[in-house]
């Protein structure tokens, strides 16, 4: 039985595919348009589910779709006729998109795939809830969800059982933290949707005490939380109801500080402001979960939707709450809901039971050797070959001790936001300089954002405050610990101003080439980790091809790119660009 | 064809500014004449919670493209 899971039209469009209830192909539509963030109907990422399968579009029994949308277009048509007449342009620009796109799926999955089977809208909340439990390791588990918003709901409190999922308590739009925390970021001159962790790595540099923080006391004026972690926002200071703009001006006034436009340098109010903002939205994580354990009183807890991708209060939940195993997949956000709409399609909605677990993120397209030296050599691209696994990884183990920036590329790409060791650059985590070498070579990153370490499983809790037992989200990059303090200062190219770390324990099961080259280096090093960012030019998608790969390389100053058992030296080859 | 395109655009916006004025317009007014909010906009210090019980309002089940 093979079921399609959809997510498209908002941002971040993506597939996935359930075959018999286990999740064999996923990847998001960005990969293969290049385009980050891509909203459109996902239709590269649902030929390569397909094709992976040598099956036709016409073989699928259901397809999944992530949302209402009929049920989310009368939420839109409510906001204008509250807000009318200043919801004017915005209706008009966005109008046409839903009676062309939107409210047509049906028939463009018929003319694009010739497909005209069943189909089901799965509610949003409902989408990233299956995304989060369906596929976890636990047989029960408390589920929370807070994102933007989907239809209405804009944060849920349930519950799932074998393979049922039943959510019992929601908030409402427009009162959501994913919007406030997307306001604020807004508010500081980045890209709503897309930069959030941008004022996440931010706060870290602001004052994170409650009581002396003043924009702290400034913002929770405009959102009251209850001690049950429920909140609703005073919507006199946010626009998002009504226009393209997040804030009104009166949320500059309450600050005292004008909104910062992107190339403003960022000032210690605005450093301030970041970290008020997670503050509060930490405040009401906690407390809602706090509040979830009291209604649903699991072990186990499970969170979707796009706040679940905020690492930092993700690393303080299982220290904080009753809850004592967590589980995030690897991606909680819109793009992950396509897996879930499939899930629950195939489990809660038919009754099938549950025999999957999300392991590992490598879901997407892989590239033979045989592939990748045909396309090397049609490009004239001069390169040596690795004569055994083991040259492969002593070679590369010493190159990153001698500090070059190696990009990383092997196997299927990973399903998520983060390139978790098949799509990654690597670097040394020891050299006090990496950061900014690889910001001038390749990132080009604001400076205040930190990298992350990528660490043998077994080794976390040597290094990190890791917490016990370690959740088997962390091989998916999504929690911040504290670095222990005699190893701050040895590994200053992965810890964060304030201390921390994001780190990415990677398990020899589910990727044993990227283990064992951190543990190669480590033999070298005497630290049994490696600095690992995605592999991207910045404000691209990752590299999902070899072509992609090969094109990132040149355009930036990577030293040596590892692809399959290939060595390509930038010095053999672009020398001179 | 931009020039083809150009007009496709202007009229769709002028369209989509009439059903927005003589549509969205009116119903707008009735709802404000009756008093429908279709969400609070304000913080209510009086209540306990904003938790919502999900009383199904919605089905949890997913609804078929034919429903």
């Amino acid at each position: 039985m093979y079921v399609l899971g959809l997510s498209c039209y908002y941002h971040d469009s993506a597939a996935a595919l359930l075959k018999n209830g286990r999740l064999i192909a996923a990847a998001a539509q960005e990969r293969f348009s290049r385009v980050k963030h891509d909203p459109s109907f996902p239709l590269q990422a649902i030929n390569y589910c397909l094709t992976s399968q040598k099956i036709k579009a016409q073989d699928l029994d259901c397809i999944g779709f992530y949302e209402q949308p009929f049920a989310k277009f009368d939420r839109v048509l409510s906001q204008h006729i509250q807000e009318f007449p200043r919801s004017r342009d915005s209706f008009i620009s966005t109008l046409p998109a839903w009676t062309s796109q939107r409210l047509q799926l049906k028939r463009t999955l018929k003319t694009t795939l010739g497909y005209s089977g069943r189909l089901e809208y799965v509610p949003h909340h409902l989408a990233h809830a299956a995304a989060a439990y369906l596929v976890s390791p636990f047989p029960k588990a408390a589920i929370l969800v807070a994102d933007g918003v989907g239809e209405w709901a804009t944060a849920s409190l349930g519950f799932g059982h074998g393979s049922q999922i039943r959510l019992t308590h929601q908030l409402t739009f427009p009162h959501s933290i994913g919007l406030f925390y997307s306001a604020i970021t807004a508010f500081l001159g980045f890209a709503v949707n897309d930069a959030e962790y941008q004022v996440m790595g931010l706060a870290a540099f602001g004052n994170p005490d409650r009581t002396t923080n003043p924009f702290y006391r400034l913002l929770r004026q405009v959102i009251d939380i209850k001690p049950d972690g429920s909140f609703r926002l005073d919507m006199d200071y946010f626009a998002y109801t009504r226009s393209d703009r997040m804030v009104t001006p009166r949320l500059a006034n309450l600050l005292a500080v004008p909104d910062r436009t992107p190339n403003q340098p960022i000032s210690a109010a605005h450093r301030h402001i970041a970290a008020a903002a997670q503050a509060i939205l930490e405040d009401t994580v906690i407390l809602s979960l706090k509040h979830l354990h009291s209604l649903h009183p699991h072990d186990a807890l499970v969170m979707g939707g796009g706040v679940a991708l905020n690492s930092v209060v993700n690393g303080k939940i299982l220290s904080t709450t009753p809850f004592t195993h967590l589980w995030i997949p690897p991606d909680p956000g819109d793009a992950g809901a396509s897996i879930g709409a499939a899930s629950y399609l195939h489990h809660s909605f038919v009754n099938h039971p549950r025999r999957f677990t999300l392991s590992h993120p490598y879901l997407g397209p892989a590239y033979s050797a045989s592939y990748i030296q045909t396309f090397l050599d049609s490009r004239h691209i001069s390169y040596s070959t690795f004569t055994s696994r083991n040259h492969l990884l002593d070679t590369t183990a010493r190159l990153l001790l001698t500090n070059r920036v190696v990009a990383w590329f092997q196997g299927s790409m990973e399903w998520g936001p983060r390139a978790l060791g098949n799509r990654s650059i690597l670097a040394n985590p020891l050299n006090p300089r990496m950061k900014d070498t690889l910001n001038r070579k390749v990132k080009h990153r604001e400076p205040f954002r930190p990298f992350a370490p990528a660490i043998c499983k077994g080794q976390a809790a040597r290094f990190f405050l890791v917490d016990q037992p370690l959740p088997q989200s962390a091989n998916f990059m999504l929690h911040v610990y504290p670095v222990k303090t005699r190893y701050r200062q040895i590994l200053p190219a992965t810890t964060h101003i304030d201390g921390t770390a994001r780190p990415q324990t990677v398990d020899r099961r589910h990727n044993p080439l990227f283990y064992d080259l951190i543990r190669r280096f480590g033999k070298l090093s005497g630290v049994p980790i490696l600095l690992n960012t995605s592999f991207n030019i910045s404000g691209e998608p990752i590299v999902c091809t070899p072509e992609d790969a090969l094109y990132c390389f040149r355009a930036t100053r990577i030293d040596y790119l590892v692809m399959d058992k290939y060595l390509i030296s930038r010095q053999d080859n672009f020398a001179k660009l | 064809m931009t020039y083809i395109a150009g007009l496709v655009h202007h009229s769709n916006r002028l369209v989509t500014s009439q059903v927005y004025i003589l549509g969205i317009g009116p119903t707008s007014l009735i709802a404000k004449i009756t008093g429908k909010s279709f969400y609070p906009n304000k913080p209510d210090p009086q209540v306990v919670t904003y938790w919502q019980d999900v009383r199904n309002p919605r089905p949890q089940f997913p609804c078929t493209s034919s429903d």
